[in-house]
């Protein structure tokens, strides 16, 4: 213990002022990587500490060998119901992260000028201090508004510690990269239609493919989703399970991913024509009747009657909060609207198609008006539109309808351009026409839960009580894109605009925790000039990125394999902790807390209250430990504290079939007697989203407070919408760009992180762009080939993949930046950031403001060789060779 | 004879390279060393109608083993379970053994100058574990077990797969044990 | 294949040494010419035979280990350690022999043991290559063409002493020129070396016509890519041009008047980069059947 605070001391008066790299890389070698005491300590015992990975948004279970206080090698947790023993090599390459040479290890503050690269180390104290009388005086100065706040949508310990801090703080402003652009469309629709989960394998749903000895599935569809590679380890491994027992499957994927290789019908879909490719499906299937009549009829609102001018649904009563109201349908016994008592009544015969005159008030079913909005997308028109074959179109539908139960999982893809909420709401719509819902062999399933990690699997309270009506108002983005509401987020490119045209208001500081935001957000250059405009910029993260060399404080926040967190995954629960601690890192849900602190000290009285317990109630008040708020789940969840849930887990809380609870909405509520229903008003599926109409107006059901309406009325139905950048016949744009760029994950990375893990590197040293050989050969491009690629917004280099898995109008990238380049001018994030090329402005989606990452037009060109200064061979990744380190205290500030 | 040896099931291989860094924590493989090795075979045909697959590539446990026979010193040899194995301490590095692998699947540390290959992890099996690389697998494709002995693992999901869809590198004399399964269904195996 | 730069220095100078050692004893002990080269040829045959040896452990993660070898009599590196051995032994004994003014019978003798040995390393160094997985070199026209390579080197490698032996003298005709003793030595070779050039042009055309048919073809060891593609200035212009057609040319001229065997000396160098070449094009032709990493 005495040398490691004697080498403290001494780096600190080694380091005073450095760059980034070089202070938090190789200069410690000598101070705390004590390699010795390993070899030299006698017979070590290696300890396997169960816990679970998060170096994806899926938490696959790990079993962690930990020798002298160091961890030496991890591998799959067979009892993780999910993944089943599995890692996958994000999580295997886990050592390399926690001990990475450049690991954020202190707090940092900058010296000398932004972006000159000077940092000095910090106590906590201090930077917490420095922080919070920052955020004070802006408050002050120019209101709460103009501090925000942002976060990364995966691999993100606590999703909700920010826009709790937000609430606290009086600042609507808090944005994700993610977000409209991932899985909101998803999470809204499917709560507003179904009240349930969404479709979404690599976000932890679609449970019913993950017990392949008990499911009479037949069909799965993946719509814009690659398992193998964005969830390889629990939802990869499961579907090929699933493959392997006969279960026939259909891929929607412009690019042939190993699931589309597999498929037994791919449609390699021109990127952001989904909505036109589902309405021909939900055309095809009302058309040849293929649908659920009897589900349909009686579980949706579709038979119900719906003013053609106003979009409302007919009412015979508004009910008391909680029992859904009676809505008209037309009987065709008596030729007459009738009102329908919830749940069914059967005298009445209710048409499922017709317009019909009710008191001089032109009204049609709900089908109806589906039926009519999908009319013009014939097989062929959709083959047109989506660059597909219409015979193989067909074959997928039939393969789907007529082999239930079975489901369509929707995946990102569609979330990643302006048609975003209506393709959820397309998928939605094909789930519940075919039946596919609640009941065994089908993806849309309300099991148990044990509640342990309650909110979207997270745990902290995002207590929006906390937030005042005024500061609601003043989101960015905010009144127009209401389906935000549900994440309770601001829009980025608002957040932006706002920063650079001073309008409505300027934002000032900026908190970040995540990883390297010019690798995540559309049009990253853009950022540029707002970053130079504002006051002050705090990033919390576990390495230095691009995005740090332009801040003025760093704060290292803990790798996975630090942090504590409850993890549910089917019927059991477990506990991701920690396997270790170094350096001064911290979990970040505990900084928030401890800036929150900070402001309340400095007077801040929403942030007083914030920590004041009989005020929180529910939403509990602000933390001082991790296991002060670890306990209240575990106690609730399981009855145990923390310490000792840790030891037990897994847990099963559940027998497996009873879990698996299939039909909850025919379960009779005791109360009255009746069908539960799904959790919506009505508590039918509503797939005529009369409710998108209401939210567009008002913001309810998510909003605390009424809010002024949207400038245009949210379509309750789902419609298509060309892309934008079209690469269609008369598109300007497409004469100079005439390709379509689209991105989807690779296996070994997330995000924007691991790009410093040499295991990872190693395998996948710099972005591959894929190209069709026919296109390639038009500008003289051979595979391997180093190619610019360029937008409208700017260029970028990758390297040539060329491929007959690809139209010949389409290219793939993903995301790439190189954090060996960091210290140079491109600060690493210039050379082959597929995100410089993305588009961040109108249109966006109409409901949640998405911008469009995928689907924009591009050129590529012939280029000399790589980018100046990036790392492509194994032997230059040795100076990213992980050097362990031992266990240090947690900070105490 | 007991001839231990590895089977990929292709059909269930997605391509996920998780079993490139099992392999390589497991073993401490160096950077720009490789033992096994995920490749992707095609796409082949022309869009939209075509093939593709992955080949995971180890040691195919060669019964009739060249890379020992043209060893010099005995350093690569085949244990008693017909597990072709390489004694680092008398490796010479000359390397011989590379040139007479068919399949290029050995590699040559620069560090310590000697051959390296994929070992089956026999330090796992030999504590009843499974390899790295099976263990680890999300598609659950890689099995390992005695090819001779009709009961073991490897052998019931050879049989279960049905020979037409057992597939085998081109053998030059060298008998490789290893086998891969792939139905035509989900791809043409191309030698 | 990368190219194994020592393995081909190695079987370059092995050949050298081997090809002028044999060369020599045919001339001087069964021919009974040019007596006055014995010792000099020698020295070179085993002084390029050692360099040979000391380039192939240059080749080795742990020469150290080298001893590990000798347990394993079947494989390559013994054959050629054990041959290289005896034939140096050899060749040490003919010194002696030489230097004692032994019988001629017991020069000739222990000149042919070596030069048998010296025929036998030839072929083992390039059999060495011979191996099913490398589907280029599987072919005993591959150790053939050591043979002829180490013939073609050794003929220039004499002609060259033969150069610097005798006197050229300027009064000489043609025609004494042709029944004198060392000019005679010199036709010799000469046509010696032709012959050897000739048939290393066939098992040139025997060698493409193996890579053509080989099974498991791929790109990597394809004739066009020797022909037409990537490596064809190395096969015509190191191969053929240096290797055939060069040195054919130069020894057509090598015993004219005051040249101080300037040609013979051009053509040896021809030859050895000839050598060189062929082995490289050797190893960027040996690719395996699959070449997975
Ligand atoms: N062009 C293009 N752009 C895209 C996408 C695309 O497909 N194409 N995808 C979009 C999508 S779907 C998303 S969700 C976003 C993702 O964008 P981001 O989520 O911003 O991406 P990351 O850089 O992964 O940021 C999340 C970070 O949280 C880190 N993290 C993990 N644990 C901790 C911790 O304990 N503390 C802290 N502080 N951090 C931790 C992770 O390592 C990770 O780096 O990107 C979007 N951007
Ligand atoms: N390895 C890895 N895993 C991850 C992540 C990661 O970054 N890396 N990120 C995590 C996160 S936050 C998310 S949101 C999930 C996403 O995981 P998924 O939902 O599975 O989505 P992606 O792989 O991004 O995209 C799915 C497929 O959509 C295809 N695609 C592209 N454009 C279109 C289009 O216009 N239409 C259709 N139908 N398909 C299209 C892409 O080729 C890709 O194969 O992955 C999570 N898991
Ligand atoms: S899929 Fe991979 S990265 Fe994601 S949690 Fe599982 S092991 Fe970790
Ligand atoms: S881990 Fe398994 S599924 Fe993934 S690439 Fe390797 S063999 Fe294939
Ligand atoms: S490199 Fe080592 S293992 Fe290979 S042949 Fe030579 S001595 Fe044997
Ligand atoms: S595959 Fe190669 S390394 Fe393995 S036993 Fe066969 S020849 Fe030897
Ligand atoms: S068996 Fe072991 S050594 Fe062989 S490839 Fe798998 S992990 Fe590597
Ligand atoms: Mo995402």
């Amino acid at each position: 213990m005495k040398q490691l605070v004697l080498n403290r001391r001494q780096f600190l008066k080694a380091t005073a002022v450095t760059g980034i790299a070089t202070a938090l890389g190789g200069s410690f070698k000598t101070g705390f990587t004590q390699g010795e005491a390993v070899n030299s300590a006698p017979a070590a015992e290696t300890k396997i500490i169960k816990t679970n990975c998060r170096a994806c948004i899926a938490n696959c279970g790990v079993l962690a060998h930990v020798k002298n206080g160091r961890v030496v090698k991890l591998e799959g947790n067979p009892e993780y119901p999910m993944s089943k023993g599995a890692l996958c090599a994000k999580g295997l390459a886990g050592i390399q992260a926690l001990y990475h040479p450049n690991r954020n290890k202190y707090p940092m503050i900058r010296v000398g000028n932004r972006g000159e690269n000077k940092w000095k180390r910090i106590s906590w104290d201090e930077a917490l201090d420095t922080i919070a009388k920052k955020l004070m005086e802006t408050r002050e100065k120019y209101g709460a508004e103009t501090v925000f706040c942002s976060t990364g949508g995966g691999g993100n310990p606590e999703f909700w510690s920010i826009p709790r801090f937000c609430n606290a703080f009086g600042t609507p402003n808090w944005f994700e990269p993610g977000c409209a652009q991932c899985y909101l469309p998803r999470t809204l629709t499917f709560a507003l239609m179904y009240g349930g989960p969404d479709t979404s394998i690599a976000d932890s749903n679609c449970l019913e493919i993950y017990d392949p000895d008990d499911t009479p599935m037949k069909t799965l569809v993946m719509w814009g989703t690659d398992p193998s590679y964005s969830c390889p380890a629990g939802g990869g491994g499961a579907v090929a399970e699933l493959r392997a027992r006969g279960v026939r499957t259909v891929v929607i994927d412009p690019r042939l991913t190993p699931d589309a290789a597999k498929a037994d019908v791919w449609l390699p879909i021109r990127p952001g024509t989904d909505v036109a490719l589902m309405l021909a499906w939900t055309r095809y299937i009302i058309d040849k009747k293929l649908y659920d009549q009897d589900f349909v009829l009686k579980w949706t609102n579709l038979p119900y009657l719906v003013d053609v001018k106003t979009q409302m649904l007919l009412r015979a009563s508004e009910n008391a909060e909680g029992t859904p109201d009676t809505f008209m349908v037309w009987d065709t016994k008596t030729n007459s609207a009738q009102p329908l008592a919830y749940p069914w009544n059967d005298n009445l015969t209710p048409a499922l198609e017709g317009t019909f005159m009710i008191n001089g008030v032109e009204c049609k079913t709900g089908f109806q008006l589906l039926k009519e909005r999908s009319e013009p997308y014939t097989l062929e028109k959709a083959a047109e539109i989506c660059w597909l074959d219409a015979n193989k179109i067909e074959e997928a539908i039939k393969l789907y309808a007529l082999n239930s139960p079975g489901g369509i999982s929707l995946g990102v893809a569609t979330d990643q351009n302006p048609n975003s909420v209506q393709a959820a709401m397309g998928a939605g719509t094909l789930n519940v026409l075919m039946g596919n819902v609640e009941k065994p062999g089908v993806l849309m399933n309300r099991f148990k839960t044990s509640g342990i990690a309650p909110i979207f699997t997270y745990i902290v309270p995002p207590a929006l009580k906390l937030l005042s009506e005024e500061q609601l108002k003043k989101r960015l983005g905010g009144i127009e894109y209401k389906g935000l509401l549900q994440w309770w987020a601001a829009q980025p490119s608002a957040v932006l605009d706002a920063i650079l045209t001073g309008k409505p208001y300027k934002p000032r500081v900026w908190l970040d925790r995540s990883g390297n935001k010019f690798g995540v957000l559309a049009n990253s250059s853009a950022w540029v000039p707002a970053l130079e405009q504002l006051d002050f910029i705090v990033h919390m993260y576990m390495y230095p990125t691009s995005f740090s060399t332009y801040a003025d404080i760093l704060l290292p926040t803990t790798e996975w394999l630090e942090t504590n967190m409850p993890v549910e995954s089917m019927n059991k629960v477990f506990a991701r902790q920690a396997v270790t601690h170094l350096w001064e890192t911290m979990d970040e849900t505990l900084i928030w807390s401890k800036l929150a602190k900070r402001c309340a000290d400095l007077g801040h009285e929403n942030c007083q209250k914030a920590f004041d317990l009989d005020f929180m109630g529910k939403d509990l008040p602000y933390w001082n430990s991790m296991e002060e708020l670890l306990d209240i789940f575990t106690k609730s969840a399981v009855k145990m504290n923390w310490k000792e849930f840790a030891q037990k887990a897994p847990i099963e809380y559940l027998p497996m079939k009873e879990y698996k609870e299939y039909y909850v909405y025919k379960k009779i509520d005791p109360q009255t007697g009746l069908p539960a229903g799904f959790n919506t008003p009505s508590k039918k599926l509503e797939v005529y989203m009369e409710n998108m109409i209401i939210l567009g107006r008002t913001g309810k059901p998510f909003s605390t407070y009424p809010l002024p309406p949207a400038s245009k009325d949210y379509n309750p139905l789902p419609y298509f919408l060309e892309p934008h950048e079209s690469p269609l016949e008369g598109s300007e744009l497409a004469k100079e760009f005439p390709l379509v760029m689209t991105n989807g994950r690779v296996p070994v990375y997330h995000h924007g992180t691991l790009r410093n893990v040499p295991w990872l590197r190693e395998i996948y040293p710099v972005p591959e762009i894929w190209i069709n050989p026919k296109t390639a050969a038009k500008y003289d491009i051979s595979q391997g080939d180093w190619v610019y690629v360029e937008s409208k917004r700017g260029k970028i280099q990758a390297k040539a993949w060329l491929t007959e898995g690809q139209h010949p109008g389409v290219v793939y990238m993903e995301r790439f930046w190189n954090p060996e380049t960091m210290d140079t001018e491109t600060r690493g994030w210039r050379e082959m950031n597929v995100n410089i090329l993305s588009k961040n402005d109108a249109p966006f989606n109409d409901v949640v403001g998405t911008y469009t990452l995928r689907g924009y037009l591009v050129k590529i060109s012939k280029a000399d060789g790589p980018p100046k200064g990036v790392w492509l061979k194994p032997q230059e990744f040795k100076k990213w060779l992980p050097e362990p380190s031992d266990p240090t205290k947690e900070v105490e500030v | 004879m007991t001839q231990r040896t590895m089977v990929v099931d292709l059909d269930r291989c997605i391509g996920c390279k998780s079993c490139e860094v099992a392999c390589k924590q497991e073993n401490g493989v160096i950077l720009g060393c490789t033992w096994n090795k995920v490749l992707t075979v095609g796409p082949t045909g022309m869009f939209p109608k075509v093939e593709m697959y992955f080949l995971p590539t180890m040691c195919q446990e060669c019964k009739d083993a060249p890379c020992v026979k043209a060893c010099p010193t005995g350093a690569s040899y085949k244990n008693e379970d017909g597990v072709v194995l390489i004694d680092k301490e008398k490796c010479i590095g000359c390397r011989y053994c590379m040139m007479a692998c068919p399949y290029g699947v050995r590699t040559f540390n620069e560090e310590t100058k000697v051959v390296e290959k994929c070992t089956l992890c026999t330090q796992l099996q030999a504590i009843g574990e499974q390899p790295a690389c099976v263990k680890n697998c999300p598609a659950k494709c890689r099995f390992v077990g005695d090819i001779d002995d009709p009961n073991s693992d490897v052998s019931q999901v050879i049989q279960k797969a049905g020979s037409e869809n057992v597939h085998v590198l081109p053998d030059v004399g060298n008998h490789p044990s290893a086998r891969y399964i792939l139905h035509s269904k989900t791809a043409t195996w191309k030698e | 294949m990368n190219i194994q730069w020592p393995l081909v220095f190695f079987t370059l100078f092995i050949g050298l040494g081997c090809g002028t050692f044999a060369g020599s004893v045919i001339l001087t002990e069964w021919y009974g010419k040019a007596k006055q080269i014995r010792t000099i040829s020698s020295l070179i045959a085993i002084v390029s035979i050692g360099v040979g040896g000391v380039s192939s452990t240059l080749h080795l993660g742990h020469p150290e280990r080298m001893f590990g070898a000798l347990g394993h009599p079947t494989s390559g590196i013994f054959m050629e350690s054990a041959l290289s051995f005896l034939l140096g032994l050899a060749i040490i004994i003919y010194l002696l022999a030489l230097r004692r003014n032994a019988a001629a019978a017991t020069c000739k003798a222990i000149g042919t043991v070596g030069a048998v040995l010296a025929v036998g390393l030839t072929f083992v160094n390039g059999d060495a290559y011979v191996m099913a997985s490398i589907p280029a070199w599987n072919t005993w026209i591959l150790p053939a063409f050591y043979l002829t390579s180490a013939a073609v080197m050794g003929c220039f490698s004499i002609g060259v002493l033969l150069a610097h032996t005798v006197n050229y003298n300027t009064t000489m005709t043609a025609e004494t020129a042709a029944t004198t003793e060392p000019i005679a030595a010199s036709g010799m070779i000469k046509q010696a070396t032709l012959i050897a050039l000739a048939v290393q042009a066939v098992v040139l055309v025997a060698y493409l016509l193996h890579i053509a048919s080989a099974p498991y073809p791929d790109v990597t060891r394809s004739v066009t890519r020797v022909l037409a593609g990537n490596l064809a200035p190395l096969f015509w212009g190191g191969v053929v041009l240096l290797g055939l057609l060069v040195p054919t040319a130069l020894m057509t001229k090598f015993y004219t008047k005051n040249n101080e065997g300037f040609p013979v000396k051009l053509g040896l160098a021809a030859v050895l980069a000839a050598g060189v070449a062929f082995r490289a094009l050797m190893f960027l032709l040996g690719s395996s059947i699959k070449q997975f990493f």
